[in-house]
């Protein structure tokens, strides 16, 4: 079949244009993190689809195919379309090799990440310095996953939501809006990507620290962070559990039997690196998690509420 | 008017009526559902924040440098620009079709 030169030029440009918008795996593909010997254990949060650096790979086919049929036309048929063969090639080229370059890259980065999470499929992330943590990992639900929405609809029963307003702060608000919420309560507020923190001025203060994620602009988790005192921990985690119980009944995924040296101490437990999993409650438009946690050298009762839709199928 | 005439019309026009449905379901989602779906995945890549400003204009907030603002800038034109050709394209198959069936 014989393509046209006009043809061959305006599909040549179409293509160029389409492939230098982006090197897909260059920008989205994420590296593991290194993990230090010291952090505890938590999932690895890296790509490992090969989706993004066969994207680049199919650009580097398609910039080959016109690069060596540039290459078998002589410069009369490229003077014909005005186009400077030299600076054809050339940009053809370059662009070719940014995309090699971006799918080598990807293709590393996600057998990297493969390796890693075969390693540690059920760790949790570690936690940035300076107690400002990563987002809590929320690996969608695979259609093979059980639905932890089943139950609620089998049940008939209209269970109650998550409240619209958690500490203050309304799900949905801007990040303008949060950070007034928390200057008003004298505290003081801090953004980091799309983590906010809103954390008490004085160290010892009985107001609790709010850590909260903000997605496609608006507050979609809101984090209260109880820190009680060694001694007190797991009375407050009981009391806790019991307050949540009261408002939004049995949870779907009850928390996990304390081992005799977590009932003891929960704290203690933690510092050795054991983490006991906690309730979670599956609500009309969203979840609500309680659970211990240890970041920083330190221990926490999160109490987590996510607006989300219940998976439609 | 003749009968393969007709039908061509009527062809022609059950055609039009599809690609007038089509370019706008495709514009629906490309505006709502797919850019939707493009801002989570640039928020959690780039890890910022981006509300939606004047006239579908992103805004990013949390910390990211200008040269990250620029690259997020240039990622939505991108999108668009995407969309848009693969609606260009769309366009050219729909005329040949046309063609084809044009009484």
């Amino acid at each position: 079949m014989m393509i046209s030169s006009g043809s061959f030029f305006r599909c040549s440009v179409a293509a160029l244009l389409v492939s230098s918008l982006s090197a897909c795996s260059f920008l989205f593909t994420t590296k593991p993190r290194p993990r230090d010997a010291n952090s505890p254990p938590g999932p690895v949060e890296c790509t490992s689809s090969k989706a993004l650096p066969i994207v680049d790979s199919s650009v580097v086919l398609g910039e080959s195919i016109f690069l060596i049929a540039a290459l078998a036309r002589d410069d009369d048929s490229f003077g014909k379309q005005g186009v400077n063969r030299g600076l054809y090639i050339g940009g053809t080229s370059v662009v070719a090799a940014v995309f090699l370059a971006s799918a080598l890259y990807g293709y590393d980065v996600t057998s990297k990440c493969q390796v890693r999470k075969g390693q540690a499929p059920d760790t949790k992330a570690p936690s940035s310095p300076g107690g400002f943590p990563a987002p809590d990992e929320d690996r969608g639900r695979r259609s093979r996953d059980p639905d932890p929405w089943a139950s609620l609809v089998a049940s008939g029963a209209q269970p109650p939501d998550v409240p619209k307003t958690v500490a203050g702060f309304s799900f949905a608000a801007t990040v303008a809006e949060a950070e007034k919420t928390c200057t008003a309560t004298q505290r003081a507020w801090d953004l980091r990507g799309r983590i906010g923190r809103c954390s008490p001025k004085v160290e010892d203060s009985a107001a609790e620290t709010a850590r909260l994620e903000f997605e496609l602009g608006k507050l979609s988790k809101i984090v209260i962070l109880h820190q009680p005192a060694q001694d007190a921990f797991n009375k407050d985690y009981d009391k806790l559990d019991g307050k949540l119980r009261v408002r939004y009944g049995k949870p779907q995924v009850p928390r996990a039997a304390l081992s005799d040296e977590c009932a003891a101490s929960l704290v203690e437990c933690m510092k050795r690196g054991e983490t006991p999993a906690g309730s979670k409650w599956f609500l009309r438009a969203g979840r609500i998690e309680l659970l211990p946690t240890w970041r920083d050298d330190r221990a926490f009762i999160e109490e987590r509420y996510t607006r989300e839709e219940p998976p439609s199928e | 008017m003749s009968p393969e005439s007709v039908a061509r019309s009527i062809l022609l026009g059950v055609l039009g009526l599809v690609v007038a449905v089509a370019n706008i379901a495709f514009w629906m989602f490309v505006v709502i559902r797919g850019q939707q779906r493009f801002q989570r995945l640039v928020e959690r890549r780039f890890n910022v924040v981006i509300e939606i400003g004047h006239k579908g204009h992103w805004r990013v907030s949390g910390g990211a440098s200008w040269l990250r603002r620029l690259a997020i800038e240039f990622l939505q034109l991108g999108y668009f620009m995407t969309a848009f050709l693969v609606w260009a394209a769309a366009m050219l198959a729909v005329v040949g079709l046309f063609s084809l069936a044009e009484p």
